[in-house]
């Protein structure tokens, strides 16, 4: 079996290497017909790709452990949703889902393409399938998951743990689109230098594209914030670790591609600033994968260590220098805007001032991850950043985001004049008063003291005003709207859609911010013992036995109540599974919209009739915030991207390609 | 290189003193209940900015492993012997290097870490301002040389970019032609 696969993914190789040879030769000499074939060459290894991926989850459901990849990675014990995710459970795996979504989109995108860009499409279709044909063969050789095992063994090693969570389904997928969305962008960026120029449909196809790529980094961020969340045990979903590091650099360089768009799109400006950040974006989507998977910087996500580092790196190298000379290259040609910018008080230079911060923002990240190899060089020690370094940047960054974003949002293109006057500013700064005390009293912020209670002050404040500004400035803009305010949201989906995943940063931000005042203590309880903690009395009812399907769970529940009125039974358990040894932690969960209680069972004693058991009691404010935050910016995004047109459609004009009415009307 | 954290960890095996064997998660949370509301705050402190020796991106206060809970003892220890926060990081800096710490300390080639982004945090305002300069002065210029605020220059650029354009325009013209030549 494992045999089709390789070949598989081999004849996936052979096609998209015609592919690309055959889209340069199409740009070169003008071929329509060649692009054709080249076209035809990406949906053929995408239909291939999928038949190796239908046959790896075929293996992985029929147990057929004369599979180096099933032997590994799933046992007979393994239930049925995790047999299903163990196909991307480990390094050989994800990376062929990664194919499998990258050739998904680049066949989208051959498929999507307007007519008023088919003077790009070979370009485009170069750079995908030279991109396709390099992890194909990186799947043939350094990272195959079709690895005859023999003899066949009786039973598989079984799946890691850690990854049998139900998030686990979504997560990585939902991350895998997002990084290999980002690749359509940087072909168009890559055509349009090729090409000499950015032409009219580029934009929309970018856009689109870009977007759809971000809401769904953002939705796979969230996804894994959740996950650690709920199975890592150490009351935190996010730890600023390597691989959560690499997740967040290329969404922090999609976002800033998104908004040097909406420049591009308004006022014909920061156009080649778009191209580096969609090179950057992509580049860094593949530099996480690089540093995690070569294992040269330790990370609790990092797969076992594989020759595939090696390989990796000299891509990206590739990848670094081809980018540079490309663009030092080509870049003369892309012409500057037509309408002239201003700066100081208007939109763009927000907009501008936005691009600094999330550039600060991924240098700092990238300093913290890379800083291991840098010091170790450098100064002969190997010196881990971890979470006090980017804690002590991140209120400054985040503060900052909120200004940018605020005050960019209620600034108009080209002027100093303010949406629908000073009224929505004025009643802002006003209301915001109100409201921030509102929310820090509901949030008990005085618990906390020194440096933490100010910052959360000043947070609340600002996340407070930002949030109205937004509001109001919209609203200003919705009443003006001739056809009544009502239908202004169903003609602008996408300033919908951007209002949306604003107030969604910005309500993260202030989720963020509760950070600073968890509070955590361990109590050891007999069996029906109380204990008052934090204004809550959590009551001992001793320990039971679950199973759920191949775990065994200890469990340990407590009755809570707050001031005599029950509330819950929040149950922390620990998990026997049946391939590993030790115990594993199931986090118990109660929550309100403003606290979670978050309760992990440290030691029990199941043998004495006492059952005493030792429980750390975690209380986390605005946890809640931050899930809530992940609905507003995903949904944003969605909304933005109904709102984005597809650009020109239509029946392709026969003839060679690169001379259609795009080019020769272009510009008088 | 790549077993520098075994030989740390070992290292701790060895040097770990008779009163942290017994460290386990229910007699610390006892130790720890019995301090005073500030040493608990210094407790917790000090034991964020020491990392896990076993673990990644955690903390000794965050992680419950074995080494950490010994960590996190000795640091409680020390905090009830009234030793401050510095006098405690020095002392794991002393026995386990560097490497114990989560932040890189401030000086050295290590400020670069902190410099860096710092930099980059106030260039970013300070290029907005620098651009709005420019712009005012530009505009000074051109109104000190009989222009209305500066119209008259961005005429010019309009003018400059629309050869450009109609230079670009004609340049795939050309090849669009040759091409078509080519073909026939």
């Amino acid at each position: 079996m494992a045999d089709y696969g390789f070949f598989l993914i081999l004849l996936a190789m052979l096609a998209t290497s015609y592919g690309a040879l055959a889209a340069l030769g199409a740009s070169w000499f003008g071929q329509r017909r060649l692009y054709y074939s080249a076209k035809v060459a990406a949906i053929a290894a995408t239909v291939l790709v999928w038949a190796a991926a239908l046959l790896l989850w075929y293996m992985l459901f029929s147990r057929d452990y004369s599979d180096g990849y099933v032997v590994n990675n799933s046992s007979d014990d393994l239930p049925l949703l995790y047999t299903f995710t163990a196909f991307w459970s480990a390094l050989e795996g994800s990376h062929l889902l990664w194919t499998l979504f990258l050739a998904t989109f680049s066949a989208l995108a051959h498929l999507a393409a307007t007519r008023d860009n088919e003077h790009l499409m070979p370009y485009v279709s170069a750079t995908l399938q030279l991109i396709l044909a390099w992890m194909f063969f990186l799947a043939v050789t350094a990272s195959n998951p079709f690895m005859q095992h023999f003899p066949a063994a009786a039973q598989g090693l079984g799946m890691n743990v850690l990854l049998q969570n139900p998030y686990m389904a979504f997560h990585p997928p939902s991350l895998f689109i997002g990084y290999t969305a980002l690749a359509i962008p940087f072909a168009f960026s890559v055509a349009a230098l090729a090409y000499g120029d950015i032409t009219e449909g580029w934009l929309s196809s970018v856009r689109r594209w870009t977007l759809f790529a971000w809401t769904f980094l953002t939705l796979g961020i969230f996804l894994g914030g959740r996950w650690a969340y709920v199975v890592l045990g150490w009351s935190g979903y996010w730890a600023w670790d390597p691989v959560e590091n690499s997740s967040l650099v290329p969404w922090i360089f999609a976002t800033a591609l998104l908004h040097t768009l909406v420049v591009h799109h308004r006022l014909g400006q920061l156009k080649r600033m778009s191209l580096i950040n969609s090179f950057l974006a992509f580049f860094f989507s593949y530099f996480g994968t690089f540093i995690t998977r070569s294992g040269i910087i330790g990370s609790v996500h990092a797969f076992a260590q594989s020759s595939v580092g090696a390989y990796y790196l000299v891509y990206l190298a590739v990848l670094v220098l081809g980018c540079m000379v490309l663009y030092h290259w080509r870049s003369p040609s892309i012409l500057p805007g037509e309408k002239n910018k201003v700066w100081g008080w208007s939109k763009e230079s927000f907009m501008l001032l936005g691009q600094f911060l999330l550039l600060t923002f991924a240098v700092i990240i990238f300093i913290g991850t890379v800083y291991p190899i840098v010091s170790e060089a450098l100064t002969g020690v190997r010196f881990n950043i971890q979470a006090p370094y980017f804690n002590s940047f991140a209120p400054f960054v985040g503060f900052g985001f909120i200004v940018a974003i605020s005050i960019g949002n209620m600034l108009r293109f080209r002027s100093g004049r303010l949406e629908g006057g000073r009224r929505p500013l004025i009643a802002a700064l006003l209301l915001a008063l109100p409201f921030a005390l509102f929310l820090g009293y509901w949030g008990e912020i005085w618990r906390s003291r020194g440096f933490a209670l100010g910052m959360q002050v000043l947070g609340t404040f600002l996340c407070a005003a930002a949030l109205l500004m937004l509001s109001f400035s919209l609203a200003a803009k919705a009443r003006r709207y001739p056809l009544g305010w009502w239908r202004y949201g169903r003609d602008h989906l996408r300033i919908l859609g951007a209002y949306a995943a604003h107030l969604g940063v910005i309500i993260a931000i202030f989720g963020f911010l509760g950070n600073y005042r968890g509070l955590e203590q361990t109590i050891t309880l007999k069996k029906g013992e109380q204990a008052e903690l934090f204004g809550f009395v959590f009551e001992s009812q001793g320990i039971t036995t679950a199973t759920r399907d191949n775990v065994q769970l200890f469990q340990a529940p407590f009755a809570v109540s707050r001031d005599g009125v029950p509330l819950a039974v929040v149950v922390p358990a620990r998990s026997k599974y049946p391939t590993k040894a030790e115990l594993l932690h199931e986090v118990g969960l109660w929550g309100s919209l403003w606290n979670d209680l978050y309760l992990v069972l440290a030691e029990f004693d199941f043998d004495s009739p006492e059952h005493t058991v030792t429980v750390q009691i975690h209380v986390n404010p605005t946890v809640r915030v931050v899930w809530l935050s992940a609905f507003f910016m995903v949904g944003g995004g969605l909304l933005a991207l109904l709102g984005t047109p597809r650009g020109l459609s239509g029946k392709r004009r026969r003839g060679r390609l690169g001379v259609g009415p795009a080019l020769v009307e272009l510009r008088p | 290189m790549k077993n520098h954290p075994l030989l740390i960890v070992l290292l701790l095996l060895l040097l770990g003193s008779a009163s942290l064997e017994a460290a386990d998660i229910r007699s610390f949370a006892e130790e720890f209940a019995k301090l005073s509301e500030t040493e608990r705050g210094e407790v917790r402190e000090v034991a964020n900015e020491l990392r896990c020796p076993t673990c990644t991106g955690l903390s000794v206060l965050e992680s419950d492993a074995p080494f950490s809970l010994q960590m996190r003892t000795a640091v409680l220890e020390k905090v009830r012997e009234k030793r401050s926060k510095e006098e405690i990081l020095s002392f794991f800096v002393e026995r386990y290097g560097l490497w114990i710490l989560r932040e890189p300390p401030r000086e050295g080639f290590h400020l670069l870490a902190w410099l860096l982004p710092c930099g980059l945090l106030i260039s970013g305002p300070g290029v907005l301002v620098y651009l709005r300069f420019r712009e005012r002065r530009r505009q000074r210029r051109m109104a000190a040389a009989g222009g209305k605020s500066g119209r008259n220059e961005l005429l010019g650029r309009r003018e400059l970019m629309d050869t450009m354009h109609q230079a670009l325009a004609e340049r795939r013209r050309l090849r669009a032609q040759q091409q078509t030549e080519e073909r026939s």
